[in-house]
C-alpha cells in the first residue's frame, strides 16, 4: 500500500483535519479525529486560572475607560473555536460502526465548558460572565442603579451609560447583576417594565427581579 | 478568527471585558502549545506572554487571525527565552502507557475514553517540528502560512511537518492499544454544582 495513503490520510485529508474541516465522512482514522478533537477541546477551568492577574495587568496599561464608546460586544465565546466541535462531529458521524458515538454525549456544544458556579446568566445576553473585578466606574454605576427602587431606576443618570455599556436598555439588568456578582434569578429583563400583575405589586416585583 | 474582531477592537480601546474575552478564547490553545515546549512551566510562560500582550495590544494592527499568530509568536519567544535561562532543551514527553485505560471487556472498551491531556501528550511526543506544526494548526487555530510565521518557516514546510505528524499519530494509534473513543473532557475540577449542570447538558 502506498504509505502516503495509509490510514486514509493523504495530504489533502491531513489539511482538512488540521484546518478543522474534515470531510464528511472522512477517510481518516476516527481515532485520529478523536485525538485531534480532544487536543482542541474547549477550555478547562484551570487553564483560565490566570485571567484575574492578566486583566489586572491590562488595567494598569489602560487606565479607566469609564464608559464604553459603543455597546459592549459580549459575543458568544468559543474558547477553542469551533474546531473541536467539527472534528468531533466528523468523528462521531463520519465513520460508521466504530464506537466513536460515545463522543457525542460528551460534547458540550459550541459554548464554553466552564462557568462561574453560582452565577447563572441569561444565555442570550452573553456566555461570558465577568469573573474578576470590573472597571470600578461601571461597577459603581451598576451598584447605584441596582440600589434604586425599580420604578425609578431608568430615570437615573447612570442608566444611559449602563444601557450603552450593556448593549441595550433591556440588557442592563442582566449586565449589572452579572457585573456585580449578584446571582440573577429568572425574571423580567428590565425592571422598569416589570408587569404589576395580581399579587405582584411594583415594589415587590422589582425587588425579586434583581436578586 | 473573525469572532475575535469586535473584542479586539474594544480591547485596543482599553475595554477590559473585551480583553478578557480574548484571553479566554486564546489562552487554552496557547497553554497547550507552550506545554509542548516548556512542560510544567507553561503557565508561567503564558502569563509572561499575556503581560506583554496586555501592554502592547493598543499598538497591534490586524484581525483575529493575526492576533492568534501574534500571541503564538510572543509565546514561543518567551518559551525560548525561558529555555535559554534554564539551559535546557524543549521537553519531549513520552506517552505513558498508563494513560490508556485498560478495558475490562469489549463492550466497555468501546466506551473507554481518553481526554485532552493524553491527546496532547501524544502530540508532544512527536518530533518537535511536527509537534509544533500540529499544535499551532489544531490547537492555536492558525493556518499554514501563519504557523510558518510563528516558526520562521515557509508554509509548505509547516504543511509537511504537520502531515508527517498526523501520519505518525495515526501509526501510533494503529499499533498501540489506544482506545477507540476520545472524550472531550469536561472539567473534572469543577464544583458539584457545575457537575450537575454538565450532567443536565449531557
Amino acid at each position: 500500500m502506498n504509505p502516503s495513503h495509509r490510514y486514509g490520510l493523504d495530504r489533502a485529508v491531513a489539511e482538512q483535519l488540521l484546518a478543522g474541516r474534515p470531510a464528511w465522512p472522512s477517510t481518516a482514522d476516527p481515532r485520529l479525529l478523536g485525538l485531534l478533537a480532544a487536543a482542541a477541546a474547549p477550555a478547562r477551568k484551570a487553564e483560565l486560572a490566570g485571567e484575574g492577574a492578566v486583566v489586572d495587568a491590562f488595567r494598569c496599561h489602560h487606565p479607566s475607560p469609564a464608559v464604553f464608546p459603543e455597546p459592549l460586544p459580549l459575543p458568544r465565546s468559543r474558547l477553542a473555536g469551533p474546531l473541536p466541535v467539527r472534528l468531533a462531529a466528523a468523528a462521531t458521524l463520519g465513520v460508521a460502526g466504530v464506537g466513536v458515538a460515545a463522543f457525542a454525549g460528551t460534547l458540550p456544544g459550541p459554548g464554553p465548558v466552564y462557568e462561574t458556579p453560582g452565577s447563572p446568566h441569561p444565555p442570550e445576553t452573553s456566555s461570558v460572565t465577568p469573573r474578576r473585578k470590573p472597571a470600578p466606574s461601571l461597577l459603581d454605576l451598576c451598584t447605584a442603579w441596582l440600589a434604586q427602587p425599580p420604578g425609578e431606576r431608568n430615570s437615573t443618570s447612570a442608566f444611559a451609560a449602563l444601557a450603552t455599556a450593556a448593549g441595550g436598555a433591556d440588557r442592563v439588568n442582566a449586565y449589572c447583576t452579572s457585573l456585580a456578582g449578584v446571582p440573577s434569578a429568572p425574571g423580567p429583563e428590565s425592571p422598569a417594565v416589570a408587569p404589576a400583575g395580581p399579587g405582584n405589586t411594583g415594589r415587590t416585583a422589582g425587588g425579586s427581579g434583581r436578586d | 478568527m473573525n469572532d475575535l474582531r469586535d473584542a479586539l477592537i474594544r480591547a485596543k480601546r482599553g475595554d477590559e471585558l473585551s480583553f478578557a474575552i480574548l484571553y479566554r478564547a486564546v489562552q487554552p490553545g496557547l497553554l497547550r502549545y507552550l506545554r509542548a515546549l516548556v512542560a510544567d512551566d507553561a503557565e508561567d510562560v503564558a502569563a509572561d506572554t499575556w503581560l506583554q500582550i496586555a501592554r502592547d495590544i493598543g499598538g497591534f494592527h490586524g484581525g483575529g487571525d493575526a492576533l492568534r499568530c501574534w500571541i503564538a509568536t510572543v509565546g514561543r519567544h518567551r518559551a525560548m527565552d525561558h529555555l535559554r535561562r534554564m539551559r535546557r532543551r524543549p521537553v519531549s514527553v513520552a506517552v505513558a502507557d498508563g494513560e490508556t485505560p485498560s478495558a475490562e471487556d469489549a463492550a466497555d472498551r468501546a466506551l473507554t475514553s481518553v481526554g485532552t491531556d493524553a491527546a496532547l501528550a501524544m502530540i508532544t511526543a512527536l518530533p518537535r517540528d511536527q509537534a509544533e506544526a500540529v499544535l499551532l494548526r489544531v490547537v492555536m487555530g492558525l493556518d499554514a502560512p501563519a504557523a510558518g510565521r510563528v516558526l520562521g518557516k515557509r508554509a509548505g514546510a509547516v504543511r509537511t511537518a504537520a502531515y508527517r505528524g498526523l501520519r505518525r499519530l495515526a501509526d501510533h494509534l494503529t499499533h498501540s492499544d489506544t482506545p477507540v473513543t476520545w472524550t472531550l473532557p469536561l472539567d473534572t475540577g469543577g464544583t458539584p454544582a457545575r457537575s450537575t449542570t454538565l450532567k443536565d447538558i449531557g
